[in-house]
């Protein structure tokens, strides 16, 4: 006849491993003012880039006041080192070599104005993008 | 305990653990490939359609060239979106998971 305990080390072993590795679990917090401040942002970005008809240094000190914004957001993310994927995406929302807001912000200055149409298509794109962005903070709610 | 009771207990557990990990992946897969499949589908029409808009002059070629390449930019979003989704599950699938081992271990052990 078996011993229960035989039966049970090796379980508990895996037991013991597997709460080792469950406890690397690292959780991230709902957080609504992060999630009202991104939408907040989202809809103000949308409103400069529908400006864009205009030229860039009249708007220069909105743009640079929204960067701050998200610079700020993505500090705050930051601190937060298990949220490692809205860090990302804050990140690559501001790098001016890439083609959302930084780079867009970089082509309106380049440009000096940029068409219509552009600026349709675009806040499409850059709006789908900020949805991400409060979809994965929104994800957080479902834990 | 007698043996018999400890050792369907710990069957129960290991078929009910298989069962909740094939399920929570399963699901991810699931959910991570209907949304690429969704994103392809929305750039291949918004790239068709910019394509047209620059042949007949409504985009300068700086412009079409910024929308084409921001589909990039947005395929590393959608990338971390579903990154930072399956982390959050995996978190969840975590703790149930330690909640389910230590009723087992009470069960075996009371």
């Amino acid at each position: 006849m078996k011993k229960p305990f035989a039966l049970t080390l090796p379980t508990i072993l895996i037991a013991l491993s597997s709460v080792c590795f469950l406890s690397s679990c690292c959780p991230v917090y709902f957080n609504q003012t992060a999630l009202s401040e991104t939408t907040d942002i989202k809809k103000a970005t949308l409103e400069l880039v529908g400006n864009a008809v205009n030229p860039y240094a009249d708007y220069e000190s909105k743009g640079m006041e929204l960067k701050s914004r998200m610079e700020n957001r993505l500090k705050s993310v930051e601190m937060d080192k298990c949220d490692k994927s809205v860090a990302k995406m804050w990140r690559l929302m501001l790098d001016e070599n890439k083609n959302l807001y930084g780079g867009f912000l970089k082509l309106w200055k380049e440009q000096n104005t940029l068409g219509k149409t552009f600026i349709q298509e675009y806040k499409k794109e850059l709006g789908n993008n900020f949805d991400k962005i409060t979809a994965l903070e929104n994800e957080k709610k479902k834990q | 305990m007698p043996n018999a009771k400890v050792e369907a207990i710990l069957k129960q557990f290991e078929l009910g653990i298989i069962q909740t990990t094939t399920d929570f992946f399963k699901r991810n897969k699931k959910d991570a490939l209907a949304s690429v499949q969704q994103f392809w589908n929305d750039s291949k029409a918004d790239v068709e359609r910019w394509t047209l808009m620059w042949n007949e002059g409504q985009l300068t070629v700086e412009e079409f060239q910024f929308l084409v390449q921001s589909k990039k930019d947005s395929a590393e979003m959608q990338a971390f979106l579903i990154e930072g989704v399956s982390q959050i599950r995996l978190n969840k699938f975590k703790r149930n998971l330690i909640q389910t081992m230590v009723k087992v271990a009470f069960a075996v052990l009371i």
